[in-house]
């Protein structure tokens, strides 16, 4: 893998000794229309160390093998399409550097596809109910005055409240790093609950006037167990379980001013 | 090629820096390893909008000024509503997406109410599939030197500031690309998610488009936003004031033209 144009830096890399390296990329392929059983094929690269994961495999299908399949658009950070998870865990292959998670020559990198969804085929996965569950929360704006005709106002503060939420890409990591989701399909979901907190939290909006009844279910947020997983691997650094636990508060004070019982369902607290 | 200018936040102080470029400063440290709020960032030219594209109007339908193209449309980046001239500034290509798209959408929904189904012209599938199953049978090169060759050609010779000479350069190699790039075959024959069709037919139409950005580019002899010539620095309005529309037909560039609308807003030099 070698005469990238991106950095700067390449031509002086190509003279520095150790600026490439070898490695083996694991990969798990699964072509559910030809293939029992999913397997790992490997390919020997050698790489620049500030190579992105997701060059690799852009070499790989563009040179050696074709038939590798994996979903990808923007290549910086920003659509989400190539959340995968990279030596166990969910990252952006676009986001991750070779030198991020491979030390030294010959060192494996093992790819596999998102959990918690089904394979398309090698490293794509069905994404629908993923997007399900994102449009239940009713992701978009819901103004809480009718008709005006002015700007909304909102106060640098008031911005600030769901500023993190705005972040999310859905690019599907938390969904598959989340150990509830393990025993409870049904779940919502970080993704989609992290797009309801950006809504709730917002002052413009009618929050959770809107959103209770697929908010405060067992299968929203009240499965949600605090293990931080989604936390630990977002790549857009969003506080997701913070926001799962700010809307949990949030529900049992509409709840309280309502004069309704503030218990959680299904937690027997 | 691998040049750069140095830009020097770090005075902002790291709150400023986060607010103000949260993805640049997180790009700097994910990619090069530097932090905008104590470091100063490379900075590097590359393509990162198209001010060219199919011509509509604010409806969203293809045009070209004379010839209005009922029920086809295009809106995004894709399309050239003639909204941000020559260059567009920072950010406004949103109004692409909130502004047209929403335009050229309702436009669609009021179009399809008056309007028959239609028939799709016969043989037009039939071609695809051979073409599809042409690809996935022969024997040939795979696409990545392709890919490689035509980012090269773009961007030493249609970079930000452009020559004659090297345009014309950039104009034959891209059309012997474009002949060579029939030599291209598909490894995987299945049928389901077939990335590697997809990339080769979206590498032909990225070949077109190079030839069609390429030979506008030569064509405009002047300098006008960020088509920016060496050989011809100034802006000249007396005889490229105006679209350039190229149509590919035997290989070969065809270049007509289409007014710019200036009753609203008069073209100004830049000034800082």
């Amino acid at each position: 893998l070698t005469g990238r144009l991106r950095s700067q830096k390449i031509e002086a890399a190509e003279i520095l000794k150790g600026a490439f390296m070898t490695i083996v990329l694991e990969i798990q392929r699964f072509n559910p229309k030809k293939d029992k059983e999913p397997y790992f094929e490997e390919f020997d690269l050698e790489v620049e160390k500030k190579d992105r994961v997701l060059d690799a495999l852009m070499f790989i299908y563009r040179n050696i093998d074709g038939s590798l399949s994996f979903r990808k658009s923007c290549a910086h950070g920003i659509c989400g399409s190539d959340a995968m998870r990279i030596n166990g865990k969910e990252k952006l292959a676009c986001k991750t550097l070779v030198q991020n998670v491979a030390e030294n020559d010959g060192d494996r990198v093992r790819i596999e596809p998102l959990r918690h969804l089904k394979v398309q085929k090698d490293l794509m996965v069905d994404q629908t109910p993923f997007m399900e569950k994102f449009k239940a929360v009713k992701p978009y704006f819901i103004p809480r005055e009718k008709n005006i005709e002015r700007e909304y106002l909102q106060s640098i503060n008031e911005r600030k409240e769901f500023d993190a939420a705005t972040k999310c890409i859905n690019c599907g990591s938390c969904y598959s790093a989340c150990p509830v989701l393990d025993k409870n399909t049904r779940f919502l979901g970080p993704a989609a609950l992290v797009h309801a907190a950006r809504f709730i939290f917002d002052s413009r909006e009618r929050g959770l006037e809107d959103r209770i009844k697929i908010l405060d279910h067992p299968d929203g947020v009240w499965s949600c167990e605090n293990h931080f997983e989604c936390t630990r691997v977002c790549p857009r650094s969003i506080p997701i379980t913070k926001l799962i636990n700010l809307t949990k508060r949030k529900i049992k004070k509409y709840r309280g001013e309502r004069g309704e019982s503030t218990s959680e369902p299904g937690t027997g607290k | 090629m691998d040049d750069y200018v140095l830009l020097d936040a770090s005075h902002l102080g790291a709150e400023i820096v986060e607010a103000k470029i949260p993805d640049i400063a997180d790009f700097c440290r994910t990619y090069l390893a530097i932090d905008p709020a104590n470091e100063p960032m490379p900075v590097q030219p590359t393509a990162h909008y198209a001010m060219g594209g199919i011509p509509t109007d604010v409806e969203g339908q293809v045009t070209t000024g004379k010839t209005s193209y009922a029920g086809l449309y295009a809106a995004g980046e894709c399309a050239c509503v003639s909204v941000h001239g020559a260059n567009r500034l920072g950010t406004n290509s949103l109004v692409d997406l909130i502004v047209f798209g929403r335009r050229a959408g309702k436009h669609i929904a009021d179009y399809v109410k008056n309007t028959d189904s239609g028939s799709i012209p016969g043989g037009i599938e039939k071609a695809w599939e051979e073409r599809v199953h042409k690809l996935k049978t022969e024997k040939g090169d795979m696409p990545g030197n392709y890919y490689k060759r035509m980012q090269d050609i773009m961007m030493r010779k249609i970079g930000v500031y452009r020559e004659g000479s090297e345009m014309a350069e950039a104009v034959k190699e891209i059309k012997k690309l474009r002949e060579e790039y029939r030599e291209i075959r598909v490894q995987d024959s299945s049928k389901n998610f077939n990335m590697e069709v997809l990339s080769i037919l979206e590498l032909e139409n990225l070949l077109d488009l190079s030839l069609h950005t390429a030979a506008a580019a030569l064509n405009r002899q002047e300098s006008r936003g960020a088509h920016s010539r060496n050989d011809f620095p100034e802006r000249d309005d007396t005889k490229w004031l105006k679209h350039a529309l190229t149509l590919i037909k035997n290989g070969k560039v065809e270049i007509d033209y289409k007014p710019v609308d200036i009753s609203s807003w008069k073209p100004k030099p830049r000034k800082y």
